[in-house]
């Protein structure tokens, strides 16, 4: 009898799903594109049930940098699966998603016994809108989060059952089980995903797992131990993962959603749009290499524009009671210029404010932003823009004028920039490169270590045919030269050591970028001769 | 933070974290020579750039230096403050220091792990009104490559498996 249940469960959950996968649109945080199903419908006269409930978490705000544990408020744990489990046999008998209210509801057997079981999943395939999001423990096996209740039975009239996830929080620590926490994560990107539908309504998310546990702590080494550095975005053969701090006193980010939220805007880069970055640290003092500066500026914008907040918050610490409150309205840095990521994400978050998603999305999604010849940056977003959002324009370029970013139009190279940040040299944006000769190229430690202002030279030039080319980059004793190749996207690197770098390239015709560092960082004035044979 | 490395320097980013990660073996070259590790820096933190060194192979009962680094120290300044956990304790006195502006500090201090395993000493950077930690690991002995598996863990019918957490 219990198998024939769960056939039936099956049978039912496909035909669910595709509706609930045409079912998108709507939009903001009240969770467009994601309907409530049900599952599980039992034969007539089978001596049916139903069950229903709402499912919540308690979530703990976090308004200016702490966390605000008397302020913890349950929120519905959305889009999430369902499972009933026979307490019995331990099979999954009916399964559903709960809807943007928490709400579930299932039919199944009189009289027996079961337990609900909610998975920190959010999936939905189908023909239209599609995702499949799941937040483990990566010192767990990579286990998806669940709770469960206890065992009930099942009775012979409708009955209810709401479903709670405590934060574990006694008042001064966590004192049990923090349940919440991986429901707080997806909710994030749940936000996030709906904010994407609600301009892009049949977007197909790539696969995406987020990793927590109370175990991850701030530190290089094996995330199995929860080593996992800090919380960022990572893409390894295909697939792409979030990983989130969780240690108490020390830094946990599950009601860090800002932090999450950006997380989620490299993600976004990664499945729908463009990022050149080369990663690395950096903070918003920072005077940035234009591709980080644009990525992180983004991931800072983004977590406002899809949690319809204006400030970033992150707490750390002592009960999580310090933290960092970033005003996204407004760059707030002495000196503000491209190279500024506090500049890019005021730019992007007042555009956002004044225009709506639909024209940035259009734009970061554009041919002409992922597959410019130019690096991504400001200054080919503001290209792609004029394109995708023409009546828009002069909107940006009151933003970019403010923060001394050259506001000129089609100009994906920035070759009307004018601000160099105060470091010498970085301008031009882009230097020509000569194809059978040589030419110099110099970098500088200036602004920092690795992906500073200065720390990559861009080289610009166009071959006539498409064909194999031998670069050579050749610098001081005390210099380890790296470089990457660009044609619309990244086409090639050499990452040797030593004071030489030279490789052979299959490039094509047309404009190419070489872009080039010191990985050694060795000084403020290292100059390469560049060889493109 | 976007985490994004090179192939070839991830292989020496790798050797760099298992030499820290796993204990010095006995007669191993000791601190002289020995890299500072970069810590990562968490997006939109305090832009203190923390390095580390452990000077020696960490033992139960003993003493073991951690040399520390700080550059990134704007013109107001910025303080750090130490806290330890996972049996690790600090034998200095001192756990808070200010970080002059405009120049790298370096600071050595003791820990002393209780017994064998993974003790954290964990480093708070305050400057610009945000606060960024790093946790350093002291292990002493051999680290399980695993946390001890939670007996709770269950295996649904297509393989995944989940740790379910009990509610009322």
């Amino acid at each position: 009898m219990q198998a024939m249940w769960a056939r039936r469960s099956v049978a039912v959950t496909a035909v669910v799903a595709l509706l609930t996968a045409c079912g998108g649109g709507g939009g903001g945080g009240g969770g467009g594109g994601f309907a409530g199903s049900l599952i599980g419908v039992p034969a007539a006269g089978s001596g049916a049930v139903t069950l229903s409930g709402t499912a919540t978490y308690v979530s703990i705000p976090n308004p200016s940098g702490a966390l605000v544990y008397g302020s913890a408020t349950p929120k519905p744990i959305r889009g999430a699966t369902v499972e009933i489990v026979n307490s019995a046999s331990a099979a999954v008998i009916a399964t559903a998603t709960t809807d943007a209210s928490g709400a579930y509801s299932v039919s199944l057997p009189s009289s027996i016994q079961v337990l609900v079981r909610i998975k920190a999943q959010m999936t939905q395939g189908g023909s239209g809108a599609t995702w499949d999001v799941t937040v483990r423990d990566n010192t767990q096996s990579d286990a998806i989060f669940a709770l469960e209740t206890p065992s009930f039975a099942t009775g012979t009239g409708a009955i209810t059952r709401d479903v709670q996830a405590p934060s574990g929080w006694d008042g001064s620590r966590y004192a049990s089980t923090r349940v919440a926490a991986p429901f707080a994560v997806l909710d994030t990107v749940y936000a996030a995903q709906a904010k994407m539908l609600s301009v892009a309504p049949g977007t197909a998310f790539p696969a995406l797992k987020l990793y927590w546990s109370t175990n991850n702590v701030p530190a290089v080494g094996n995330p199995a131990l929860g080593q996992i550095g800090t919380t960022s975005f990572t893409m390894s053969n295909g697939a792409r993962a979030i990983y989130v701090l969780g240690k108490e006193n020390v830094d946990t980010d599950e009601y860090d959603a800002s932090v999450v939220a950006h997380e989620w805007g490299h993600y976004y880069q990664s499945a729908f749009s463009r990022d050149d970055s080369p990663g690395g640290s950096h903070a918003l003092t920072d005077k940035l290499d234009r591709r980080a500066a644009f990525s992180e500026g983004w991931g800072n914008a983004w977590s406002g524009i899809a949690l319809a907040r204006n400030n970033y918050t992150d707490s750390v610490g002592q009960a999580q009671g310090q933290g960092a409150d970033i005003d996204l309205t407004a760059s707030g840095v002495a000196g503000p210029g491209w190279f500024r990521e506090a500049s890019i994400h005021s730019i992007l978050w007042r555009l956002n404010s004044q225009v709506g998603f639909k024209p940035i999305n259009d734009t970061l999604t554009s041919a002409a932003f992922k597959s410019g010849v130019a690096v991504t940056s400001i200054h080919p977003f503001t290209a792609a823009f004029g394109l995708a959002a023409t009546g828009s324009a002069s909107v940006l370029a009151g933003l970019l004028t403010g923060e001394q970013i050259s506001a000129a139009a089609n100009d994906p190279f920035g070759v009307n920039e004018t601000n160099d940040g105060q470091v010498d040299g970085v301008l031009p944006m882009y230097r020509p490169a000569t194809v059978g000769g040589s030419t110099r190229a110099c970098v500088t430690n200036a602004a920092g270590a690795g992906n500073k202002l200065g720390s990559y030279v861009y080289l610009r030039f166009s071959l006539p045919s498409a064909g194999t080319h031998t670069i050579t980059v050749a610098g001081p004793t005390a210099a380890d030269p790296d470089f990457a190749l660009y044609a619309g996207r990244q086409v090639d690197e050499s990452v040797g050591f030593g004071a030489s770098e030279t490789k052979a390239v299959s490039l094509p015709a047309g404009d190419n970028v070489l872009v080039i560092n010191d990985y050694n960082n060795s000084s403020a004035n290292t100059c390469f001769n560049v060889s493109i044979q | 933070m976007l985490q994004r490395q090179h192939p070839v320097r991830i292989a020496a980013a790798l050797a760099c974290a298992l030499a820290l990660a796993l204990p010095l073996a006995a007669g191993a070259a000791g601190p002289a020579g020995k890299a500072m590790t970069t810590a990562p820096m968490k997006s939109n933190g305090s832009g203190v750039q923390v390095q580390y060194r452990v000077d020696g192979t960490p033992e139960a009962g003993r003493p073991v230096p951690v040399v520390l680094g700080f550059d990134g120290i704007a013109a107001a300044g910025a303080t750090v403050r130490l806290a330890t956990e996972g049996g690790l304790t600090l034998t200095s006195a001192e756990t808070t220091r200010s970080l002059p502006a405009g120049q790298a500090t370096t600071w050595t201090v003791e820990v002393m792990p209780a017994a064998a395993g993974i003790g954290y000493l964990n480093v708070f950077t305050t400057q610009g009104g945000a606060t960024s930690a790093t946790s350093i690991p002291v292990s002493v002995g051999k680290p399980s490559a695993t946390m001890p598996a939670s007996g709770a863990l269950k295996q649904s019918t297509d393989g995944e498996k989940i740790l379910p957490m009990q509610v009322k």
